[in-house]
């Protein structure tokens, strides 16, 4: 009875669905119309400067040619060959995509794990919302100024080595990447806390009635009621955070300007020093759209698994 | 090429110069031809004068270009573009098409200039209009674009590198002579330097890689070596000299001990905070724009060298620094913009504008006009006479001066942070600049 029931419900709805998403011809030329400002911007906008900067990486802009630059010479993919071929400049390129991965890990592994720990504790406290605000000030600070100040905290006389009694360069050597990570945690973990208590509150307070019925304490709650509801949730922030963070140039260029030491040459600023500051204009889109073909691998994949497609109508 | 220290004495002198400026124009500018020019104005981009922002920089000009149109009838459009962007700034506008009639830039950028092929060439006929090439002290003859061709950009003022020095540290320490060999150098930095009271021998903003450029050159130079082989303008950044220069320079933070491990990360211009604060005895700048010490407490010298008298070619202290002044191509006033460079060059306005500026003159007349009395005026106007070399033009000259000056950087973050740093790992680091340069070369063809 209740299959049969399912189905034909499954069926009405489908058919709904089916009837009320297709428009007449005339409808769907007038949507079309409505639609065109829209998708004119978004050609202008989005698709134009993409297909100029994939362009730009057959030819050979540089200072030379920069001044006609649409004319400029055509090599094909000899740009893409030189960094391949070339260990001066493809070596550097390739380890500072490697730092720039092993920082993404480490800033988004640990954003989450102390954002989704803080909001456990905290969501139960009455002043809940004193934190949230008092969290989200890290987040809400110009990301130039808050980086800005982590330079001071670690310079030689700065507050961290005062703090420590200690007499550290933390802008040199390995303590280049721990300093940077430290600072991107500090930006990035508010708002995954933010995320995570606007989406524990719509829980419903029944669940962790009927956990405590059973007996279950703080910690039965947060893994039968807590982490099952924001699952979903944590896995768009990670892809987020992802992307963020690997896109972060402001706290290298901040922290060590062109200089970077090895361990805190991030991909972007290695990228900004080695080809835009030097006018190699399509040895930087070139680079460029290679990292970007290789995160599209970090992040469609996952983000298709998160999000299925299967919603469209069968 | 900055003045942030203006005394209201020099303001006074500048005040009476520019009414004697004034005087001497009415007649000396009769052959303008003011009336075809009323309606003329011409769009003109400036760096930052004095170390000033945009409102301060215009504030500067402005008595000047007052005095222009009432010279010759044309108006001066003034825009300030600071240093950090105005390359990236003047290239765009070249390959739009779209710059302003003139602009002021780094004399450094004439072999990009030259490439693009933006700006306009100074035929003979050209420069005898503005007043010919006797007119400028020879050195800076050498820094208006590729030698044997038509000069491309236009020297308006200058500067050059020098030795300054803390008169007291320099007196407790009892150093009485300001050394003239760098083991002369070192030995006295040693003295000198007293870290409990926070006091060091020299200091260095290592992670400036524009500054450093200029300073790893002049050290290169020094010791023989120089970013491109003379002969075939191909990449030299490995040579012999080139490790033993770097090495040089990065003993000075491990070897010697006379510079805080701190400056490995000073990446502005915290080396001349650290002198005007009283920190350093001794301190590499250019100009004396960045120093605000009282003129009585600083003393300027000649930079050391090898041996007292080494090769001449090797007797290298600066570079010749400047302002030089383009004008587009794509300008429909070219004549205008004449006018105003011409005007740039006569002895009264190059004086009054570099004092102002905190720069040194170009031409004869000015330079040798008794008006520049700071301690660092007279020794750049010295070394820009006897010690100072032009930058080779070469395309790939900002790529791999700044690939080198990373290079060294990060060199110099290890050795701040204690590790060892051998002349193999300087030599492989420096092979790795020389490589990427050749094949940024070969890219080109």
């Amino acid at each position: 009875m209740t299959s049969l029931a399912e189905s034909s419900n499954a069926l009405h709805a489908r058919v709904a669905t089916r009837v009320s998403s297709i428009a007449p011809a005339y409808r769907r030329r007038a949507l079309w119309a409505l639609m065109l400002p829209a998708v004119i911007c978004e050609l202008a906008v989005y698709v134009t400067p993409i297909v100029a900067g994939i362009y730009t990486s057959f030819l050979k802009v540089n200072q030379f040619t920069i001044r006609d630059w649409f004319n400029a010479p055509f090599v094909g993919l000899k740009n893409y060959t030189s960094v391949l071929s070339t260990p001066a400049i493809g070596g550097p390129l390739l380890r500072s995509l490697m730092v720039s991965l092993l920082y993404v890990v480490c800033v988004v592994t640990l954003s989450l794990v102390i954002g989704f720990v803080a909001t456990v504790f905290v969501r139960t406290l009455k002043r809940a919302r004193f934190f949230q605000i008092f969290f989200i000030i890290p987040y809400a600070v110009p990301v130039y100024a808050g980086v800005l100040a982590w330079d001071f905290a670690f310079q030689g006389q700065g507050a961290v080595n005062s703090l420590f009694g200690t007499d550290i360069l933390w802008l040199q050597g390995n303590q280049a990447f721990f300093s940077m990570v430290v600072t991107a945690i500090w930006r990035t973990w508010p708002f995954v806390f933010l995320m995570m208590l606007a989406s524990t509150s719509s829980i419903s307070p029944e669940l962790f009635e009927a956990v405590r019925m059973d007996g279950g304490g703080r910690w039965a709650e947060t893994r039968y009621v807590v982490f099952p509801h924001v699952y979903t949730q944590l896995g768009v922030l990670a892809l987020l955070l992802f992307i963020w963070t690997f896109n972060d140039f402001v706290t290298p260029f901040v922290f060590y300007g062109q200089v970077a030491p090895v361990a805190g040459n991030l991909f972007p600023l290695n990228v900004y020093t080695t080809t835009f500051v030097t006018f190699a204009y399509s040895l930087g889109s070139a680079v460029t759209l290679m990292a970007v073909i290789l995160l599209s691998i970090f992040i469609v994949f996952p983000y298709l698994r998160i999000t299925p497609l299967s919603e469209a109508p069968a | 090429m900055q003045f942030r220290n203006v005394t209201s004495r020099t303001r006074r002198q500048f005040m009476v110069a520019s009414a004697a400026v004034a005087l001497a124009a009415s007649t000396m500018f009769g052959g303008y031809a003011n009336a075809q020019n009323q309606d003329t104005s011409i769009e003109y981009w400036s760096p930052p004068q004095n170390g000033l922002n945009e409102t301060g920089t215009k504030a500067l000009l402005q008595p000047l270009i007052d005095d222009f149109k009432a010279k010759t009838g044309i108006t001066v459009n003034v825009q300030v573009i600071d240093w950090s962007s105005l390359l990236s700034k003047l290239t765009a506008a070249i390959a739009s098409n779209t710059g302003p009639d003139a602009a002021g830039g780094g004399n450094t950028w004439n072999g990009i200039y030259s490439t693009t092929g933006g700006v306009v060439s100074w035929t003979p006929e050209m420069m005898t209009k503005i007043g010919g090439m006797e007119q400028f002290v020879p050195a800076f003859t050498q820094v208006m674009g590729y030698a044997g061709k038509d000069p491309v950009s236009i020297p308006t003022g200058g500067g050059t590198w020098s030795l300054v020095y803390n008169k007291k540290i320099l007196a407790d320490a009892g150093i009485t002579e300001i050394p003239a060999t760098w083991d002369d150098f070192i030995t006295a930095a040693q003295k000198a330097t007293n870290p409990s009271a926070g006091i060091w021998g020299v200091g260095s903003d290592v992670a400036n890689v524009s500054n450093m450029t200029t300073w790893e050159w002049i050290l290169l130079r020094q010791w023989g070596g120089n970013f491109f082989d003379d002969a075939t303008g191909k990449a030299s950044v490995n040579s012999d000299a080139a490790v033993e220069s770097v090495e040089f320079f990065l003993d000075w933070i491990g070897k010697h001990k006379i510079m805080s491990p701190q400056d490995a990360q000073y990446n502005a211009s915290q080396a001349e905070q650290d002198f005007n604060n009283g920190k350093l005895a001794f301190l590499f700048t250019q100009g004396k724009s960045a120093i605000t010490l009282p003129e009585d407490q600083y003393g300027a010298a000649l930079l050391p060298l090898r041996e007292k008298n080494p090769p001449k070619e090797q007797a290298v202290m600066s570079h010749i620094a400047g302002e030089n002044v383009i004008i587009f191509a794509s300008s429909t006033k070219q004549d205008a913009a004449m006018e105003w460079v011409k005007y740039l060059l006569t002895d009264e306005v190059n004086i009054r504008k570099n004092l102002a500026n905190g720069s040194i003159p170009v031409t004869k007349g000015a330079a040798k006009s008794g008006k520049f009395t700071n301690a660092i005026d007279k020794i750049n106007i010295e070394i820009v006479e006897k010690y100072a070399q032009p930058q080779q033009v070469n395309p790939d000259d900002g790529p791999l001066s700044q690939a080198y000056a990373r290079a060294v950087g990060q060199l110099a973050g290890m050795v701040a942070n204690g590790q060892a740093v051998t002349k193999d790992d300087i030599k492989a680091a420096l092979d790795q600049v020389q490589a990427a340069a050749l094949s940024r070369e070969e890219m080109q063809n």
